[in-house]
């Protein structure tokens, strides 16, 4: 099971995860993004992708690591401190 | 300080083309310098010394403007077990890089009329051009805080990055609105995101660790310490599509070009950058072939 951790400290309320859901996992209770029904994850990853502050996590996924691209800039970026 | 924590004893500092605000940077950085004062065996701007010698830890400020500065570089690599590109222009080609929009012998002409004895690269490039390298530590300059925890970092091998953007650190609320132009000169409300209120801040894609120092106090982030890890690795992403994106879900309207061209200051030469959606060798051909201003 999927599990999306939204990271309160981080969040700007932008909401833009919400408009991106396409399965309305995340949404808007009290101007604030709010996981509902996390079972229904289907793992896209859009809500982090358009995440202006990082805040949002999955957990129990494992396409992440497939999706980068460029081997060397990903080697490069962890060199960036 | 004792020598042998870390097996750090000898730190050179290299300046290349740059303003040596990095330098002055490291310096403010107070009591953390002093731990490593006494190892500083070369630094042109602090210790009167003619050639650099073997070092552990070798900083690199400054863009590769001339062939001379690719020689001290490369001269630096052979002397230095770990390299760092020390502050923007040497990790991602900076204000220095600039200079990349017009042609070497434009530039020439405009600031001393006749030749001059160094000969120019066609571009001020990052120092990863040409050699490999260790650690990056960008920032217009990198805040004495970054550079202390890096002191502390490369002293106990532990070296602390900072992955987030500046918008986690900043604090304003998003407030979604409808405003039909740029703003730029206008005082802005003080708890609501810049981009909100009409302003082009790069905080959302820029690296943090600054604490939002310029978006704290009003003025909209530059984008100086570059990329952020998202920006960088995703090869759809880019300054332009971004911000472009965001202003017109936030605040409901589409920017022009003209607006938003000078986003890319700090990173012209980058090859981070260096994307298919991205605008920067549009800029830097008509810069050269117009001559005009990007």
């Amino acid at each position: 099971m999927i599990e999306v951790i939204i990271d309160e400290d981080r969040c700007v309320k932008c909401l833009e995860c919400v408009d991106v859901c396409p399965t309305e996992v995340i949404v808007n209770k009290d101007d604030k993004p709010f996981v509902e029904k996390p079972e229904k994850c289907i793992g896209c990853l859009s809500c982090s992708y358009v995440c202006r502050a990082d805040a949002i996590y999955h957990r129990g996924i494992h396409i992440e690591e497939k999706i980068v691209r460029n081997v060397y800039l990903e080697e490069k970026v962890k060199k960036f401190v | 300080m004792s020598e042998e924590v870390g097996g750090i004893m000898r730190v050179g500092i290299v300046k290349l083309a740059s303003c040596s605000g990095c330098q002055v940077a490291l310096l403010d950085t107070y009591e953390k310098f002093l731990e490593i004062a006494e190892k500083v065996v070369y630094a042109p701007i602090i210790k009167d010394n003619r050639e650099l010698p073997e070092c552990d830890v070798v900083l690199v400020e400054g863009a590769v403007r001339t062939e001379h500065e690719l020689e001290m570089l490369k001269n630096a690599r052979e002397k230095a077990k770990t390299l760092v590109a020390f502050g923007s222009c040497s990790a991602l080609g900076g204000i220095s890089s600039m200079g990349s929009i017009y042609k070497s012998e434009k530039l020439i002409g405009e600031v001393y009329g006749t030749e001059i004895n160094h000969k120019l690269l066609d571009f001020a490039y990052p120092i990863d051009h040409f050699v490999n390298v260790d650690y990056y530590i960008p920032g217009c300059p990198p805040t004495p805080e970054i550079i202390s925890r890096f002191i502390e970092g490369i002293l106990t091998g532990n070296v602390v990055r900072y992955d987030y953007p500046v918008c986690a650190e900043c604090g304003r609320l998003v407030v979604h609105t409808k405003i039909d132009r740029v703003r730029k000169t206008e005082l802005p409300d003080p708890k609501v995101c810049l981009l909100s209120q009409g302003y082009i801040c790069l905080g959302s894609v820029t690296r943090g660790g600054c604490k939002a120092v310029c978006t704290k106090a009003g003025v909209p982030c530059r984008g100086c310490r570059g990329p952020t890890d998202k920006v960088m690795v995703m090869p759809c992403k880019d300054y332009l599509t971004e911000i472009h994106d965001r202003i017109r879900r936030i605040a409901g309207f589409d920017v022009k070009f003209e607006d938003i061209a000078s986003i890319y200051a700090f990173v012209f030469t980058s090859d981070m950058m260096d994307k298919q959606v991205s605008r920067i060798r549009e800029i830097i051909r008509i810069g050269r072939i117009g001559g005009g201003k990007a």
